[in-house]
């Protein structure tokens, strides 16, 4: 047997959590418990190595720091391997790789049920739908090997499913283009999924969910990503262009009711833009409309604070006070009440 | 990693460029060492196909499937013309007793398999989305080797969608985030990466939301 054996005295550490160290450890005699806490509920948790157990193997074989404590519960000797010792000892010893395969596989099926359970089922979706729709990605790039592949792995796992009808379609479609008959049937097709003509009442409606899915939900993402590219410009310091977005996508027609929420921020940003561009007097306005048209939003305070802050910046105490005031006199409570205690204090 | 020619009559497979191995959401329980050529992982991601990773010989994928029975989570397509063995959970103790390298090479996937899943734990346990997002950051700089208590810019290259997923957060509710974290000036937003300005900020902010939780 390779390595060495070392003796550890009762009350003694073998390696401490977050210890980096590639030994791999067999207990030979004593009691050694390894401790740690328990990542849900932070609680301690204590579990006895018995004689002729590993310890230390994960953490040495994927090179991470300790996970564990190793404490020295009475006088024990364990046997030291190196990492290179131990792959030389299981790859002789079939049975050894065996079982820490499996009580890994069992502690990444622990870790992932509870990682499972965290999670937004709805984030999950379904699975039959997302395969049918990475087809149609590959069928809209012109990627015909690859979306006949997706197209029949549907069909052989889901034969009777929501799909299954247009991925039949769309498979002859893909067959035509990759035998070189051109890609109108490719489009004849997809016509023809989403359309009525030749559909029936069912069919139709499923493909109705495909193709109005995605569209509607691409006009939301419209503004959003408009919006977050804006706010992107603006942290990169490209002031103007950022301005330019804003004030473009307030005047968009693509701003419908459902966008309306992105009104007050846009206004307020638009503020914040004219500010870093030192156009105090527009900014000013700007923050002012904004707040006279929407009293309620929570940027309010912040719009407040930054007229204060433009005032203060012209050299105009008084009304750089009025308005630092007027945010710790406005309710809720917020982060910006310290700033504006502080802006106020160095005002005299 | 070699393999006499018995085991590829057995359990290998030949692909020609382009063609797909497995794809993202595909049930499936084989997994693949592959033994000749190039294969890329992607993932289609806000309707743009992105690369995660190409495989070189001897590199495992699609591994997770003798665990467990989720759909896969990437596609896998063959670079070149490729080479494969292909196993399942019934014959996967015969390439054991064959390979004992492989199955060596297997148990160091899943120690850091544990280890990834255990820091993604951590992640989803904070009580709070921005929370959450920024110990995404910790944990891909520490990924990178960067020591999470820099205060030096840090440049990641994840999209919005990853750190998402990391964080188990809708995409848009993590965009409100990041624009929040934006205007107050702790990071800076590009179309292709985001810099957070002092990544040691961000681990204090987590450490104390962590302390907190434990002593409810």
């Amino acid at each position: 047997m390779p390595g060495i054996l070392r003796n550890y005295k009762a009350g003694s550490v073998i390696y401490f959590m977050g210890d980096i160290g590639d030994n791999i450890y067999i207990l030979k005699s004593g009691v050694v418990s390894l401790i740690h806490h328990s990542i849900e509920t932070g609680e301690e948790v204590r579990e006895t190595i018995n004689n002729g157990e590993f310890f230390g193997v994960k953490s040495a074989l994927a090179k991470r720091p300790r996970e564990e404590t190793a404490l020295v519960i009475k006088d024990s000797h364990a046997l030291v391997l190196t990492n290179e010792e131990f792959e030389l000892l299981i790859t002789k010893n079939i049975k050894i790789i065996t079982n820490f395969l499996r009580v890994f596989s069992n502690q990444l099926r622990k870790v992932g049920k509870l990682v499972h359970n965290f999670l937004d089922h709805e984030e999950v979706g379904d699975n039959q739908a997302e395969l049918f729709k990475i087809g149609e990605y590959y069928l809209k790039n012109h990627s015909y090997k690859q979306a006949h592949y997706v197209y029949n792995t549907y069909l052989k796992h889901y034969s009777n499913g929501t799909f299954a009808q247009q991925a039949k379609e769309r498979l002859a479609a893909v067959k035509d283009a990759l035998e070189g008959k051109g890609t109108g049937t490719y489009t004849n097709v997809l016509d023809e999924g989403a359309g009525p003509a030749e559909t029936g009442g069912e069919e139709k409606a499923d493909a109705e969910a495909v193709s109005s899915e995605p569209t509607e939900g691409e006009e939301n993402i419209d503004v959003a990503t408009k919006y977050y590219d804006a706010i992107s410009l603006f942290s990169q310091e490209r002031f103007e262009e950022a301005y330019k977005m804003f004030k473009a996508l307030l005047s968009s027609e693509t701003l419908n009711a459902d966008a309306q929420e992105y009104k007050p921020k846009i206004e307020f940003e638009m503020g914040r833009c004219l500010m870093a561009l030192q156009m105090n007097k527009e900014a000013v306005l700007t923050f002012t409309n904004m707040i006279k048209k929407y009293p309620k939003d929570e940027n309010v305070k912040d719009a407040l604070f930054n007229i204060g802050v433009v005032y203060k910046q012209q050299g105009n105490k008084e009304k750089a006070a009025s308005f630092f005031n007027k945010v710790l006199r406005m309710p809720p409570e917020s982060p910006i009440d310290k700033k504006a205690k502080k802006e106020l204090a160095g005002l005299n | 990693m070699k393999m006499d020619n018995t085991m590829f009559a057995k359990f290998g497979e030949t692909y020609q460029p382009g063609d797909i191995i497995f794809c993202e959401y595909e049930p499936g329980n084989d997994f693949y060492i592959l033994q000749d050529g190039r294969v890329k992982v992607t993932k289609i991601v806000s309707d743009s196909e992105k690369t995660l990773d190409i495989f070189h010989p001897g590199d495992v994928f699609g591994e997770m499937a003798i665990l467990e029975d989720q759909p896969r989570s990437a596609t896998v397509i063959a670079m070149d013309k490729i080479k494969v063995l292909k196993f399942n959970r019934q014959n996967f103790n015969l390439l054991l007793q064959a390979n004992p390298q492989m199955a060596v090479k297997l148990l160091k996937i899943f120690s850091n398999r544990i280890y990834d899943a255990k820091r993604r734990l951590l992640i989803l346990t904070l009580p709070d989305i921005e929370s959450k997002v920024c110990d995404v950051f910790l944990m891909l700089a520490e990924n990178q080797g960067i020591s999470p208590k820099t205060t030096e810019p840090t440049t990641f290259s994840s999209t919005i969608q990853e750190i998402a997923n990391w964080c188990g957060q809708k995409p848009n509710r993590v965009k409100d985030v990041l624009v929040h974290l934006s205007n107050s000036g702790k990071i800076q937003l590009f179309e292709d990466r985001i810099i957070v300005k002092n990544l040691y900020e961000m681990f204090r902010l987590v450490r104390n939301k962590r302390k907190a939780r434990s002593k409810e």
